[in-house]
C-alpha cells in the first residue's frame, strides 16, 4: 500500500498544487487525498485505472479544500519551493513562478480539466471520466481555461519572461 | 475574426489541436491558417510552462504517506461510510517540524505502524473480490482445465452454463498436471497458504452468495462468460473430459487447486496492461506486478486470472499469487509452466 501511494505521490501533489493554487492548501488536499484514497479502496471498482480514480479523489479533495479556503483570508505570497535539478532551472523557476501566480485567478472549473491534461497528461476521455463531465465540456474548459491564463500571463508581463525570478516578497504581479 | 464566439470556437480549437484532439476537418483548418498556427504555437509554450510543478517536500511526502498509512491501518469504520471520495481525514499535524529535526521514523505526530498483523487478516477484503471469486471459480476453472486439457491444441472451454455451478473443487479435479508438482512446491515455499486458502474460500462463498447483487458487475461478467465460451469454445465440456488429477499435492495446492479469487475478474489482458498506463517506465509485462492490485485487496492475497491474450490469440488462465508487500507474483501459464517474478518497489524484473 505504501509502495502504490508512493508511486502516485508527487502526481497527486502536483495536482493539489495546481488546483488549489498554493502550497498550504495543496498540503491539506493532498493529505486529505492520500487518506480519502486510502478510506476509498474498498470502492474502487477497477473500471477505471487506479491513476485515473486517484486524481478524481484529489481533485475533490481539492475543491473542498477550496470551498473551506474561502472561508479563510488568503495566504500571503510563498516562498518558491523545491523544483527538480532539471536543465533550465531558472528560466522554470521564472516560468513556475508567473504560472503558478497566474494559476489561481482562472475559474475553478477550469482549473482541474487544464492540470488534468497539461500536468498529468490525460486524454480528453480520461479527463472526462475523472470529472464526470462530457468530454465537450472538458474540451471547452481546457480551452477557455488556457485563454484565462494567457490572458492573466498577459496582464503580468512586467514579470522578467527570463533571467531572475521576481523575488517572491514583491506582491506586484496580481491584479485585483 | 471579431466574434466573440467564433474567436472562442477558435481557441476551441486550436487548443484542441495542441492536445491532438482536434478532428480532421479542424486539423486542415488551423494548418491552412498560419495566424491559427502562431496561436498553437503560443498555446505550446503555455502548455510547456503549465508543465513545470513543484517536487513535494520529502518531509510533507513522509508525513502524507504516513498519514495515510495510519488511517489505512486503523480500525474499520463501523458507521454507516461516507459515500465522499474525500473522506474525513484523521488529525495529523502539517506543521513542519523544526529544521534541525532529523527525520526520525517515529515522528508523533503520524505514526507508522507496522502492519504485519494485518497482512494476513482477512477482515476488510475489498466486497470486489468477494464478488470475483466467484466469477474466478467459474473462469479459473474453465480456464485452466481447458489448456490443460488441450496440451497444445487450441484451448477448450466448457460451457458456461455448464460450469457455472462448478464449485473450487470442480476445478481442483480438472487442474493440470503439468503445473502440480512444480505448483506444489512453490506453494509449500509461501506463507499462509492454508490460510489464504480458508480466506479465499469463504469469499468465494460468499461471492456466489452475492453475486445476484452486483447491478453492473453482474451483467459485465455474463458478457465475460460469454465471451469466454465464444472465443475457446472449439472444444466443449472440457470439465467433463479433463483428466482428473490424481496427486495429492495438486490437491492441496492453492495454486492449482484454489479457490482463487480474481481481482479483475472481467479484464483481458489487454486492460490489465492498460491498466499501467502512466506508470512511466514500466515495461508492458509487468502488468502482473501491477499497482493497481495493491488498491484492491490487502497486501497479500492470491489471484487467479483468466485473460485474454491478444497476442496469442487465445485464452489462457494465469494463476497469480501476488504478493503486494514483496511485489512478488507467481503466473501460471497455459502450458503448465510457472514463472515466479520478483519486482522491486519501481516494478523492474529483480528475479525471474
Amino acid at each position: 500500500m505504501n509502495a502504490l501511494l508512493d508511486r502516485h505521490y508527487d502526481r497527486i501533489f502536483a495536482v493539489c498544487r495546481k488546483v488549489t493554487g498554493n502550497q498550504a492548501d495543496a498540503d491539506d488536499a493532498c493529505q486529505d487525498a492520500m487518506i480519502a484514497i486510502v478510506k476509498g479502496l474498498h470502492r474502487f471498482d477497477g473500471r477505471s485505472t487506479f491513476r485515473t480514480w486517484s486524481y478524481r479523489v484529489a481533485t475533490n479533495a481539492c475543491l473542498d479544500e477550496l470551498r473551506r479556503r474561502k472561508r479563510r483570508p488568503i495566504a500571503a505570497i510563498e516562498e518558491p519551493e523545491r523544483i527538480s535539478d532539471e536543465p533550465g532551472i531558472s528560466q522554470q523557476v521564472s516560468d513556475r513562478l508567473s504560472i503558478d501566480d497566474a494559476f489561481p485567478q482562472i475559474p475553478e472549473e477550469f482549473r482541474a480539466p487544464v492540470v488534468l491534461r497539461d500536468v498529468i497528461g490525460m486524454d480528453y476521455a480520461e479527463i472526462a471520466q475523472t470529472l464526470d463531465l462530457p468530454a465537450g465540456t472538458v474540451r471547452s474548459r481546457i480551452a477557455r481555461g488556457r485563454r484565462h491564463l494567457a490572458d492573466v500571463l498577459a496582464s503580468t508581463s512586467e514579470i522578467p519572461p527570463t533571467g531572475e525570478p521576481e523575488p517572491p516578497d514583491q506582491p506586484s504581479k496580481s491584479p485585483s | 475574426m471579431s466574434d466573440p464566439s467564433n474567436l472562442e470556437h477558435l481557441d476551441e480549437v486550436v487548443s484542441a489541436y495542441v492536445d491532438g484532439e482536434a478532428t480532421p476537418e479542424e486539423v486542415r483548418l488551423v494548418e491552412a491558417d498560419p495566424a491559427l498556427m502562431e496561436q498553437v504555437e503560443l498555446m505550446r509554450g503555455l502548455v510547456e510552462m503549465d508543465q513545470v510543478v513543484a517536487t513535494p517536500d520529502p518531509e510533507m511526502k513522509r508525513r502524507h504517506l504516513a498519514a495515510a498509512m495510519a488511517a489505512f491501518d486503523a480500525p474499520a469504520d463501523t458507521g454507516s461510510g461516507s459515500d465522499s471520495d474525500a473522506a474525513v481525514a484523521p488529525v495529523v499535524d502539517l506543521t513542519p517540524p523544526p529544521a534541525d529535526t532529523p527525520p526520525a521514523e517515529t515522528n508523533g505526530s503520524a505514526p507508522v505502524i507496522d502492519l504485519t498483523s494485518r497482512r494476513r487478516g482477512p477482515a476488510g477484503m475489498p466486497r470486489i473480490l468477494t464478488a470475483a471469486a466467484g466469477v474466478l471459480v467459474v473462469l479459473g476453472g474453465i480456464g485452466f482445465v481447458a489448456t490443460q486439457n488441450d496440451s497444445g491444441d487450441a484451448t477448450a472451454v466448457a460451457d458456461t452454463d455448464q460450469v457455472s455451478n462448478s464449485r473450487p473443487s470442480d476445478a481442483d479435479e480438472d487442474g493440470g498436471e503439468a503445473a502440480g508438482a512444480e505448483a506444489s512446491d512453490d506453494a509449500e515455499a509461501m506463507e499462509d497458504d492454508d490460510a489464504m486458502e480458508d480466506e479465499t474460500s469463504a469469499l468465494a462463498d460468499e461471492a456466489m452468495a452475492e453475486d445476484a447483487m452486483e447491478d453492473d458487475s453482474s451483467e459485465e461478467e455474463s458478457a465475460v462468460d460469454q465471451d469466454t465460451s465464444g472465443a475457446v469454445d472449439e472444444d466443449s465440456s472440457a470439465d467433463d473430459t479433463a483428466p482428473a488429477s490424481d496427486e495429492d499435492d495438486e490437491l492441496t495446492s492453492p495454486l492449482v487447486n484454489g479457490p482463487f479469487v480474481d481481482v479483475f475478474p472481467e479484464t483481458t489482458l489487454d486492460e490489465l496492461l492498460a491498466l499501467t498506463d502512466g506508470i512511466e517506465g514500466q515495461p508492458l509485462e509487468l502488468s502482473l506486478c501491477n499497482s493497481e492490485f495493491a488498491g484492491l485487496a490487502p497486501e497479500t492475497f492470491k489471484a487467479r486470472s483468466l485473460f485474454d491474450s491478444t497476442q496469442d490469440a487465445q485464452w489462457f488462465p494465469a494463476l497469480i499469487d501476488n504478493d503486494i508487500t514483496g511485489e512478488f507474483v507467481v503466473v501460471t501459464g497455459a502450458d503448465g509452466e510457472r514463472a515466479g517474478v520478483l519486482f522491486d518497489d519501481n516494478c523492474n524484473v529483480v528475479e525471474r
